[in-house]
């Protein structure tokens, strides 16, 4: 088994193209797209002096998402038309008006707040029109009393409330993904082995499978782990990025996400022949595989089922769903254990599976005589 | 003593080897013949324990290898016909990488790689990168991995497939010089004169099955009633080939290009008829020649086609 590693050490060395190149998208991606802000989206907002206005405002500072800069709205519109890349909103008794040149992920999810919180207040404030301050007040304690008696129950991909940190959803997304490929590639050296033969050599070289297997499998986990480990490094300790105290719980997310990607490429290679078939095939899944798992967008903000549906086949979403979970939602390893285990689970199957077919198709690489 | 009792093998429905007996004595040098798709490479996989037979059984010193090849492996290298190399790796990386498998190291694996190389001829190229390589070079490396662990028997399949006159003839001599050293070989090939040059006996193979088997000699024997008539000419036409084929109806007739090849008893005396037909249909031919049986001859009276087809 190690000379399967310094072999493989070698090829690296001498063709790191891929690794360099994935890690450094990695990077590049997640900077532009995401940032390295402390997770706050900078937001000028005017408000009028009307209730409802007012107790939107309190809503948006109490979600904490926001640096909130208060200003007129002459002030604002001003602004808007000076800095291209502003975000403002003017909150008034009967509407909102959000300015922003963009229609970004940051937009659509403050647009969803504001329409929250609004309809929060709205009703808050017809309940008091209608009964006076009493009847708010005794339809809270009536709400918080009921509540003592509901049994919690808590939904896997559901959460009370929605967060969203744009810093970490594009370097979450952007790692996830391009270490799909990386492992894929590396795990595709099976292939190639047994293509060209090599496979068979160290067969009659009394090598068991188990160490072929897992000689090879094993050089691809620890280096798309290394690159997941690099690129999270980098952000949080080079660049500054929030991770809400979720720094290592983010990494041990990561050693069972590479380990579920590896054993989905172990799947694919079982069913081609060829390198490039098998290339195509991880090219294809990994960007379906990032739309459906959240990579590129927050599944909240998805509105179609048949979309939502899908995310569960997606190894991605169950590593981007654990990892905001642990940071922005601050929850603890123990909340996330189910897309853990789920994850394990998967993995193993597809491990079985893929190396099952594998070995079928060993045999069947001598009957191309 | 390696030996195949009755092997066979099917993958799914085609059955590529039938009932194959084979025998190879230490220090034998026995040749595998046979075209392409004839079944060679899996009759070689399963000698070398690589692919488990349908039915049938390979036996290493009179002992099975099914439930237990590894003294068989021990003493065996195997050279594919692919180049089973890591093409980013220079050709001493390969061989250090192949030899650790083999559970060398340290000093030992040195001196044993330094050793292949020279006996391969590629000491002066050992730190170059294998993709850089030609394809004779590459060939040459092949069947270096497959020395590093001092084997006695090399099993090689089409070892130079491809390759260049000048690579084939020094892959050829050093095959040769195992073979006076000692070594045990098993030699595939669809060419016969690499065969003949290497091997002691002669196994010939056609759609999975022995067809026939022995010394040089003994299968020159097969077709010592025969004769070979090797015609050249600008142009054979249609109907001098029909009017050939009626006259010589127990003939085998194959043109290529500007040759006819004629194989036919020897009891006839066909040249002055054949030069009659020729006349009759305006075909001019510029030299004939009567050839004494080779292989190739052997293996067209075998199976009806040339070992190349």
């Amino acid at each position: 088994m190690t000379g399967i590693w310094i072999a493989r050490f070698q090829n690296l060395i001498r063709k790191p193209t891929v690794l360099i190149m994935m890690t450094v998208m990695t990077l590049v991606m997640a900077y532009l797209v995401g940032g390295t802000s402390n997770g706050k989206m900078s937001v000028s907002v005017a408000v009028d002096d009307s209730e409802l206005s007012i107790a939107v405002l309190e809503r948006l500072k109490e979600e904490g998402g926001y640096s909130l800069k208060e200003t007129t709205e002459e002030e604002l519109k001003q602004k808007a038309k000076e800095d291209i890349r502003m975000i403002g909103i003017v909150l008034k008794e009967a509407s909102y008006t959000i300015f922003s040149a963009s229609d970004s992920d940051s937009v659509r999810n403050l647009t969803l707040i504001v329409e929250s919180a609004y309809s929060d207040a709205s009703f808050k404030q017809q309940v008091i029109l209608a009964g006076g301050e009493s009847a708010w007040s005794d339809l809270e304690v009536s709400l918080q009393e009921k509540q003592a008696f509901l049994l919690q129950t808590e939904a896997m991909d559901e959460s009370e409330v929605f967060r969203y940190d744009n810093a970490l959803q594009s370097l979450f997304g952007f790692m996830l993904f391009f270490v799909f490929y990386t492992v894929s590639i590396n795990v595709q050296f099976i292939l190639d082995d047994k293509r060209t033969g090599v496979w068979n050599r160290l067969k009659l070289a009394s090598i068991s499978r188990f160490q072929l297997y897992f000689g090879h499998l094993s050089f691809s986990y620890i280096i798309g782990f290394v690159q997941m480990l690099l690129v999270l490094f980098v952000f949080r300790y080079v660049l500054g990025t929030n991770m809400y105290d979720g720094f290592w719980k983010v990494i041990i997310i990561a050693a069972f996400y590479v380990l579920l990607v590896m054993a989905f490429s172990v799947f694919v290679i079982s069913l081609v022949k060829t390198v490039s078939q098998s290339s195509i095939i991880i090219s294809l899944v990994a960007v379906a595989f990032a739309m459906i798992g959240g990579a590129y967008w927050p599944l909240e903000i998805v509105q179609s089922e048949g979309l939502l549906a899908m995310k569960w086949i997606s190894p991605i979403y169950y590593a981007m769903e654990s990892m905001k979970r642990v940071t922005v939602y601050e929850g603890t390893l123990s909340s996330v254990w189910t897309y853990v285990s789920m994850m394990v689970g998967i993995a193993v199957v597809l491990l079985v599976v893929g190396i099952t077919l594998l070995e079928k198709r060993t045999e069947r690489y001598h009957s191309s005589e | 003593m390696l030996q195949a009792i009755s092997l066979s093998k099917k993958f799914k429905t085609k059955e590529v080897v039938r009932e194959i007996n084979m025998e190879l004595l230490a220090g034998e040098s026995v040749g595998l013949l046979g075209p392409n798709g004839a079944g060679k490479s899996t009759t070689i996989s399963m000698l070398s324990s690589l692919v488990i037979p349908t039915s049938g059984d390979v036996l290493w010193n009179d002992k099975s290898i099914s439930k237990n090849p590894e003294p068989l492996r021990k003493t065996l290298g195997v050279v594919p016909q692919e180049i089973a190399l890591y093409p980013e790796l220079s050709a001493r990386e390969n061989l250090a990488f192949f030899g650790r498998i083999y559970g060398l190291k340290g000093e030992l694996l040195e001196t044993r790689i330094t050793e292949v190389l020279k006996k391969i001829g590629l000491s002066d190229r050992q730190k170059d990168i294998v993709k850089t390589f030609s394809g004779g070079m590459k060939r040459r490396l092949n069947i270096g991995a497959a020395l590093l662990h001092k084997p006695s028997m090399l099993i090689m399949d089409e070892p130079t497939v491809g390759i260049d006159p000048q690579s084939r003839t020094y892959i050829l001599e050093t095959v040769k010089q195992f073979v006076e050293e000692g070594m045990t070989l098993l030699y595939t090939s669809h060419y016969m004169e690499e065969v003949e040059m290497l091997c002691d006996k002669i196994y010939i193979m056609d759609q999975g099955r022995i067809i026939a088997y022995g010394t040089k000699e003994e299968l020159k024997e097969l077709v010592s009633d025969n004769q070979t008539i090797e015609l050249k000419a600008d142009l054979f036409t249609a109907n001098f080939e029909k009017a050939l084929g009626e006259r010589f109806p127990k003939a085998t007739l194959r043109i290529e290009e500007k040759i006819l090849t004629i194989s036919m008893s020897k009891s006839e005396e066909p040249l002055a008829t054949i030069f009659a037909i020729a006349a009759a249909n305006n075909v001019v031919i510029t030299s004939a020649i009567v050839k004494v049986p080779s292989l190739e001859d052997v293996f067209l009276h075998l199976t009806g086609k040339a070992l190349r087809d």
